[in-house]
């Protein structure tokens, strides 16, 4: 087994100690394993492919600095979750103010948002509706649904890093998913028919 | 199966809790039961909707390098005694002084110019790079970096010269995004008309619209957007 390969298998527990241990690498893995969960959790509050991967960057360099204060290694998805939640809303309050300053100063309007379709499935605006959909989720929704989809991670194992019953979260998931089929129906019929 | 359990099995597939046996007899089952194929056909297409649409268009790998670029030295430590008289106050000040330069200067993937030149321009072109509100005029100097957004105003153009001569031109009022996607230059194109002269030949070359992702075959080809 190559090293990297063994390092994807460690825990998260696992790799948060070396990483704490002054070990970049086991953090490196960290950063890999749960890049797109952080990019999608930041994507569904503040809309913007590259503000979200900003914000995930700036969550895993903070993640980094205070590894070490991590009581429960096995939950730092979710304790990641929260530094880039945290984030967001410091993004979403950084731009609304340099919009002001934008429009002031150039008086050139900023366009539509522009919403990269970077995948083959979706359109830029049916993911867009998708993006919109999640967001508008209940924020203990949102989490599950990212660490579930996006993070592809079971219901056992979201609960873990949750420090959540598996119960409790199977049932935001169904609920989630519900509310989801529901609603993306009724914004963006042609996604899910 | 009955109803009934193929329900819990669809529940199981919502948690990723099912493997690829009980996902074919919920198919199975589901071929011949309306309301369960329309119950299993919601949750899949839910699942698929919500990975494609959360796509980051930087890769883990690359991620991983950008982010280990910007990290401080060593992570903090708990349990030390820093913070025990004057000398010790210093020297954790200067920790955190060379954490927040280690920060500032973070060599993000997004902050390496592209190997694109600005070739010719017409009339005014806007720039705006990745995460900033404000654009700035373009000029032949101006270097192009992951996330950059071209506006070519009304009357205007700007031709992009590529790596292996590859040439792409933008036209008027036209709007365009530098982006990446699994290793792979794209670019995004939300407004207007972009001309593409690809060099044969030439590596892959993609563009994305709101309708979806064109990929390039040939070498001449033209991509407009209402």
């Amino acid at each position: 087994m190559s090293e990297e390969h063994a390092a994807n298998a460690l825990s998260d527990a696992a790799l948060v100690a070396r990483a704490a241990n002054g070990e970049r690498d086991a953090f490196g893995f960290l950063v890999e394993r749960y890049w797109r969960m952080a990019v999608a959790l930041a994507l569904a509050k503040v809309r913007d492919v590259a503000t979200a991967e900003d914000v995930a960057q700036e969550s895993f360099v903070s993640a980094h600095a205070e590894i070490a204060r991590l009581r429960r290694p096995e939950r730092f998805a979710g304790w990641l979750a929260k530094i880039v939640a945290q984030r967001s809303v410091d993004a979403i309050r950084k731009c609304a103010r340099e919009r002001k300053v934008f429009a002031a100063a150039q008086g050139i309007p900023p366009g539509i948002a522009w919403a990269p379709s970077c995948n083959p499935g979706l359109t830029s605006a049916q993911a867009g509706a998708v993006r919109e959909a999640v967001g508008c989720l209940p924020e203990k929704y949102q989490s599950v649904v990212i660490m579930r989809y996006v993070a592809g991670l079971a219901a056992a194992e979201i609960a873990e890093r949750l420090g959540e019953r598996p119960g409790t979260v199977r049932v935001r998931l169904h609920r989630a998913v519900g509310l989801l089929a529901r609603e993306l129906s009724r914004i963006a019929p042609e996604v899910t028919k | 199966m009955n109803c009934r359990e193929c329900q819990a099995m669809i529940r199981a597939y919502e948690n990723g809790e099912a493997g690829h046996a009980a996902v074919q007899r919920i198919a199975e089952h589901a071929n011949a039961c309306p309301p369960c194929r329309a119950a299993f056909e919601s949750a899949r297409k839910v699942a698929e909707a919500v990975e494609d649409a959360f796509r980051a268009s930087t890769t883990p790998a690359a991620a991983r390098e950008a982010v280990l670029a910007g990290l401080g030295e060593s992570p903090t430590r708990v349990g030390r005694q820093w913070f025990r008289g004057r000398a010790a106050m210093s020297a954790a000040a200067v920790i955190v002084i060379a954490l927040a330069i280690g920060v500032a200067t973070a060599h993000r993937a997004w902050e390496r110019p592209l190997e694109i030149e600005i070739g010719e321009l017409h009339g005014t072109v806007l720039q705006k790079h990745r995460g900033a509100q404000v654009w700035e005029e373009v000029t032949t100097q101006k270097k192009l970096y992951l996330g950059d957004e071209l506006q070519a105003l009304p009357g205007s153009a700007v031709v992009l010269r590529l790596r292996g001569n590859s040439v792409l031109r933008l036209e008027a009022a036209g709007r365009l995004r530098v982006t990446e996607y699994n290793g792979e230059a794209e670019f995004g194109l939300t407004h207007g008309t972009l001309r593409a002269t690809l060099a044969s030949p030439h590596p892959p070359f993609a563009v994305s619209t709101p309708q979806g992702l064109i990929r390039a075959l040939g070498t001449d080809f033209e991509v407009s957007v209402e």
